[in-house]
């Protein structure tokens, strides 16, 4: 798409996307067998489970960031607004606007924080200052930074302490307008007090985003998830309302996990 | 480790004998033995250098004093360790110093050579300067021994001293050398020597041609390998997959960084002088093949500091994968990249092999007028001068020559330096 | 629009491969015309390459002198260059406190700088006067003086290398053997160095390809004499020459089936060289899938 971005409508009702049948290999090991669910528009998805178990490989699927690996391959399908990203004439670049992502360690470009955040955009084609001064404010304000920021704009990112360089991250992926979310234990290197900015920040924006957050923190899906996968050795255990997980989980492996028998 | 530290280390050994509740006879010797040895090295060293010999009388004195302080610790050390072979490498030294004592002196001032159908001898004065060095810093590192009873932590100290004996090795021929160059060089250097003419074979007048011609070079050699140098890079590193191709192309790489500039000198005359004559262009050409590796080598390096996750984030922001090189991996590599091509241009100024058959004259060449001219060059010029000295006046205009040299070909490596230091992007 | 944007995607990335591939071609090119070169006198003079006589007039162009004298000159070189560099890289990399490894390093830079003309400058204006009187010998032109100047120059490499080879072993190797009380040498004997010998090979042999290949150094401090050399006493004779000597000294002047034997000569070094980058090569792969697997 040339010039603005827009927010596609949601054309398949409640579920903004779906992962069916995916399996993943990553040279001869599969790391994903046939896994499915839902992700339920302006909700947060927490997916737990394990080490190694796959979550974030998953989660990587969702914005075909695995494709960067090499050796890597995938079948099965992922939806989007009906739409299997996984198709060969879908445009990923595309895709990677529309399904945005938070890394584990904030990986902020080494560019002003304004340019950090106008970066995307930029990409996109936007240049009118006005506009971009705009979305950079709106962003830092979308993600808690504005207050702590908006002094020091021209400032390089690199000088942020390490949750202000995530939340930084997250403002980064708002501005090019996402319809999701994706975020790969994105507080494992912060504070507790970072953390707790960040858990907040989500309740907040599933208000205009859908979120699907990898967390290896049982108690961190239980504070800031509606729904809530289990998964455990590539399969996804089970799925359900995050209420529902934590306190009657139905699989004996799922109880087992939550109630820290193992993990 | 600190410079305190090191510093510590050093006035412990000092500061040991004096120790009050520890003073012991051993490591009054041992700091005595250990400052001797270093003394007779450094004269043995010194006598190297100067020429000097120091007198049969000093040898057998100095090494007699040496082997009585040795003995003395022997017996100490016997009397108080347990493990008694420890001591026998300090036992050999001993009987070592003391034979030396007698029959070192008694080596003839000439040691004819000639019998072995060989025209030198060697001088008394360079074989007891040498074993003088030898025998000083092994006594030295020996005596550390006792001072730390023999622990393993003697030989620690042992080592150390040897490792800073070598470094100091080290530094002496460039100290040599550079601080030969400036002191002769500099009373050549002014201002009509850099910008008159070549006249009578250089033995008067300036070296304004070959300067011009090497910074003609740098320039060149710049406009050839840098782009094919970064190109290259930018596919090795963030294209290519790790295959057979990925593979030849870096054992080619690898192969042209070792190839003798002579060998490049050949390959430019085979190739290129046929097609353009003797002339800058083919000297270029060659400058540039030369330089090509040190561009490649530095550029993935500082290509690959650029960590993975930056590139993510990039990509995760829905950017293309030539956007995302462009705007967010090669910007903070471009440190290292200006680093390697400084360095890269900085040795191609300095490069006379290949230049030799291909672009350069000694008569005749001026300022070129087009790339097809040929050229003179800094280098070039002084091996001419340097062939000539002893036949003809040219020294003060070849160490001129020479530093003027040195001082470009360094300066690059020193920019080269302070822009890597600079501009580092610590991620 | 996607068609458009992958089609220009495709372009850039071929256009850099092109460029890539021109170093292969670089190099398939220098094979060529070396090899072009020196044919002629294979065809001609064929085993006679290798004998021990070379006169021009004669018609005589054996290279084994050339050979022996680049043997000689660089084992010199490497029993100056080795000890000294390794001892040099292990005080660099371990010994020396941070201030003084940040004035070190860059002195041992600018050393590896030093253009090899003014090396050779050196030689022949300080060397080779001081070693004439020193070892009384009849001029200083001697492999001696060959070794010595090769020996320095040689010695940055080594020790640049060897010290990333050391600097490179995970700090974990190091910290688990201090842990079980090793004193910081016993460590550096037993753990550093025996885990960074990979590295230190490759800068060894990196070392020697620069002392085989280097010319202006060791043309102007040589006899320039084809004479095949009797070690070990021949190191104070004015006579040798090295294969990279060889052709700095004749090309000016050569004409016909010489051109073609000197051309030889570089085909020698050519491979020697090639051969010696690739066990580098090889080598430093080594290490890489020592510690990446690890």
């Amino acid at each position: 798409m040339k010039g603005g971005i827009r927010k596609m409508k949601d054309k398949t009702g409640k579920n903004k996307m779906s992962v069916e049948k995916l399996s993943l290999w990553y040279n001869k090991s599969q790391a994903l067998f046939d896994v499915s669910m839902p992700v339920i528009k302006n909700k947060a998805t927490a997916i737990i489970g394990p080490s190694g178990c796959g979550k974030s490989t998953l989660i990587r699927c969702l914005n075909r960031m695995n494709d960067i690996i090499p050796l890597c391959r995938t079948e099965g399908k992922v939806f989007l607004d009906g739409i299997n990203i996984y198709e060969k004439k879908t445009d990923v670049v595309e895709v990677r606007k529309k399904v945005g992502m938070v890394f584990q360690k904030p990986n902020p470009f080494p560019k002003s924080i304004y340019e950090n955040i106008a970066y995307g955009c930029r990409i996109a084609g936007i240049k009118n200052k006005k506009k971009l001064d705009k979305i950079v404010e709106s962003s830092l304000k979308e993600a808690f930074l504005w207050d702590e920021a908006s002094d020091r704009l021209n400032e390089s990112a690199m000088g942020l302490s390490g949750g202000q360089q995530q939340r930084l991250c997250i403002a980064r992926a708002l501005a090019i307008n996402p319809d999701v979310i994706l975020m790969d234990e994105p507080c494992s290197a912060l504070d507790p007090i970072a953390t707790a900015k960040i858990e907040d920040l989500i309740r907040e924006l599933i208000k205009n985003y859908t979120v699907v957050i990898v967390t290896h923190n049982m108690q961190q899906a239980a504070r800031v998830s509606d729904y809530t996968a289990y998964m455990y050795l590539g399969k996804l255990i089970e799925f359900g309302e995050t209420k529902q997980i934590f306190e009657s989980p139905r699989e004996e492996s799922t109880e087992n996990y939550i109630t820290g028998r193992f993990g | 480790m600190e410079f305190k530290k090191i510093i510590n280390i050093f006035t412990n050994i000092f500061k040991k004998p004096f120790d009050k509740d520890n003073f012991d006879i051993k490591n009054i010797l041992c700091t005595l033995s250990i400052v001797f040895s270093s003394v007779i090295a450094i004269i043995g060293f010194a006598s190297t250098t100067t020429g000097f010999y120091v007198g049969d009388s000093f040898v057998r004195v100095s090494l007699i004093v040496l082997a009585l302080l040795f003995s003395a610790l022997i017996y100490l050390s016997y009397i108080r360790i347990n493990k008694k072979r420890k001591i026998l490498a300090l036992i050999i030294f001993v009987i070592f110093v003391f034979l030396l004592a007698y029959y070192l002196p008694l080596f003839p001032p000439q040691y004819e050579l000639r019998q072995f159908d060989v025209d030198a001898s060697i001088l008394k004065f360079m074989i007891t300067s040498i074993v003088l060095i030898i025998v000083g810093v092994t006594g030295a590192s020996l005596s550390m021994k006792p001072l730390y009873n023999f622990t393993s932590k003697s030989s620690q100290m042992s080592a150390y001293y040897i490792l800073v004996v070598s470094i100091l090795l080290i530094i002496y021929p460039l100290m040599l050398l550079v601080g030969n160059i400036i002191a002769n060089g500099i009373g050549g250097i002014s201002w009509e020597f850099l910008t008159q003419d070549i006249m009578k074979l250089g033995t008067e007048g300036g070296i304004f041609p070959a300067l011009i011609g090497t910074l003609l070079i740098m320039i060149g050699t710049a406009l050839v390998a840098l782009p094919l140098g970064i190109g290259c890079a930018i596919y090795l590193q963030e294209y290519a997959k790790k295959g057979l191709i990925t593979r030849v192309i870096s054992i080619c790489v690898d192969i042209l960084q070792g190839t003798p500039s002579i060998v490049h000198g050949l390959f430019g005359l085979a190739l290129f002088v046929p097609i353009f004559g003797i002339s800058l262009l083919s000297g270029v050409l060659i400058m540039g093949f030369l330089t090509l590796p040190i561009i490649i080598r530095a550029s993935e390096e500082a290509l690959r500091s650029v960590p993975q996750n930056i590139r993510e984030g990039a990509y995760a922001v829905g950017a293309t994968k030539w956007q995302t090189i462009k705007t967010v991996v090669l910007p903070p590599a471009l440190p290292g990249i200006i680093t390697g091509s400084v360095l890269g241009v900085g040795r191609a100024a300095g490069e006379t092999a290949p230049i030799m058959f291909t672009a350069v004259y000694f008569f005749g060449a001026g300022i070129p007028q087009s790339p097809f001219d040929a050229i003179h060059a800094l280098p070039y010029h002084l091996l001419e001068l340097t062939k000539l000295i002893g036949y003809k006046p040219v020294e003060q205009n070849a160490w001129a020559t020479a530093l003027l040299l040195l001082s470009i070909v360094l300066g690059m490596n020193a920019i080269a330096i302070i822009v890597r230091e600079k501009f580092r992007v610590e991620f | 629009m996607l068609l458009s944007r992958n089609i220009k995607e495709k372009l850039i990335e071929n256009f850099f491969l092109v460029i890539a591939a021109s170093s292969i071609f670089i190099i398939l090119f220098i094979f060529y015309f070396l090899f072009q070169g020196a044919l002629p006198a294979f065809q001609n003079l064929g085993v006679d390459l290798f004998g021990t006589e070379w006169s021009v007039s004669q018609g005589k162009f054996g290279l084994t002198a050339a050979i022996f004298g680049t043997l000689i000159v660089t084992a010199g070189a490497m029993l100056i260059a080795i000890p000294l560099g390794i001892l040099g890289a292990i005080f660099l990399a371990e010994l020396a406190p941070h201030k003084l490894r940040v004035i070190l390093k860059p002195i041992i830079e600018l050393l590896a700088g030093i253009p090899s003309i003014v090396y050779g400058f050196i030689g022949a204006v300080l060397l080779v006067p001081f070693l004439q009187p020193s070892f009384d010998m009849l001029s200083g032109y001697s492999f001696l003086a060959g070794s010595m100047i090769l020996g320095i120059m040689a010695l940055p490499i080594i020790i640049s290398m060897s010290d990333e080879a050391i600097k490179a072993v995970p700090r974990n190797y190091k910290e688990a053997s201090l842990a079980v009380g090793a004193t910081k040498w016993q460590t550096i004997k037993k753990i550093t160095i025996p885990s960074a010998i990979s590295g230190i090979s490759a800068a060894v042999v990196m070392g020697m390809g620069r002392a085989i290949g280097e010319t202006m150094a060791v043309s102007l401090v040589l006899g320039n004499i084809m004479k095949i050399p009797a070690p070990p006493f021949d190191i104070f004779e004015t006579t040798g020459t090295t294969l990279t000597a060889l052709i700095v000294h004749d090309m000016g002047e050569a004409t016909g089936i010489q051109v073609n034997a000197l051309f030889v000569a570089a085909v020698i070094l050519f491979i020697i060289v090639a051969i010696l980058s690739i066990s580098s090569n090889i080598l430093r792969e080594r290490i890489e899938r020592k510690f990446k697997g690890a």
